[in-house]
């Protein structure tokens, strides 16, 4: 988390990843004023298709928006971080404490 | 035009962007029609438009009727909203800007006219036409030819085919989620389904943005 939060000084993140987020933080904080730096650099890193997915996961991740305002949300486990994979058919199963 | 360069000659711009990912593309128009019935439908209009003006998402904002616009851009000092309206655009701006800092005051000013279901339904509603608004205009889409028939997924009261055609609804839900419209339940799961298992971003990017965005919208999960 710590290098996805500090992205721009992370030396654990590769030059993609990193364009990625910038993306990503202008799709969160003003998409109608993309720099164009950072659109020549998603261009030269991605392809159209890319871009495209990046925006879907953007707007899908973006989801935890609402359960956030509604007061919803909470961690899975409260002593230790949760982890979770998606199936083949993409459901999304959580790894409790005792599996 | 975008800068995604697609070829656009024969079909819209959005068309040709957005279905790079058509499985995607799909499920998401199916699930924005279900938005107009969860929620009051003219709410949702409004708030719609407004987000669509402060995010810059043209391809939203074209055919819109300009009167309607103007009120809604103005809509603090304009006499055309009814308090309920009022309510609903205050809480869709400051969802906008940011959903952590929406104010009880805004919240329980919402919740004189919505009921704890329909507030629930709101929210979801209007926050997938901002994701949605949010990704046409990050990708600079430009705004349907004039002679385009209307998007079903963009016309008030449309109903997906699967619910017009009175299929049987899915059960209601239990638990957190339990106030949330079963069938868009049932649809925003389809989506995120296929959302997961799109693979031209590797997992490791598509983690860092999952956890980038959490981090940004101070969920817990």
């Amino acid at each position: 988390m710590d290098a996805v939060v500090a992205y721009e000084q992370s030396e654990g993140l590769t030059e993609s990843q990193r364009v990625a987020l910038r993306l990503h933080d202008a799709f969160l904080i003003h998409p109608g004023r993309l720099d164009a730096v950072v659109q020549a650099e998603t261009l030269e890193h991605f392809s159209p298709a890319q871009i495209v997915e990046l925006a879907f996961k953007f707007m899908y991740w973006s989801s935890n928006r609402p359960v956030v305002t509604l007061g919803i949300d909470a961690p899975h486990d409260r002593n230790r971080l949760t982890s979770f994979h998606y199936t083949e058919k993409g459901e999304y199963v959580v790894h409790h404490a005792q599996d | 035009m975008t800068w995604v360069p697609v070829r656009t000659a024969l079909i819209p711009e959005r068309d040709a962007v957005l279905g790079l990912k058509p499985d995607v593309y799909d499920a998401l128009r199916t699930l924005l029609m279900l938005t107009w019935q969860t929620t009051d439908s003219r709410l949702l209009d409004l708030c719609r438009l407004l987000l669509a003006q402060m995010v810059g998402a043209r391809a939203e904002l074209a055919g819109a009727d300009e009167a309607l616009l103007a009120e809604v851009e103005n809509w603090r000092s304009s006499p055309a909203f009814s308090e309920r309206e009022r309510a609903a655009l205050s809480f869709a701006e400051q969802y906008y800007f940011d959903h952590k800092q929406i104010t009880g005051e805004q919240k329980e000013e919402l919740a004189c006219h919505l009921n704890r279901r329909d507030m629930v339904n709101f929210v979801w509603a209007l926050h997938m036409n901002d994701a949605y608004a949010r990704v046409l205009s990050l990708l600079d889409i430009e705004p349907d030819p004039p002679s385009s028939p209307r998007r079903p997924e963009r016309v008030r009261d449309n109903r997906p085919s699967a619910t017009a055609s009175g299929s049987r609804p899915p059960p209601r839900l239990e638990g957190k989620f339990a106030e949330i419209d079963p069938e868009f339940f049932q649809a925003y799961g389809a989506l995120g389904r296929i959302v997961v298992r799109q693979t031209l971003i590797d997992e490791v990017t598509s983690e860092a943005v999952r956890l980038h965005n959490a981090n940004h919208q101070g969920c817990l999960y």
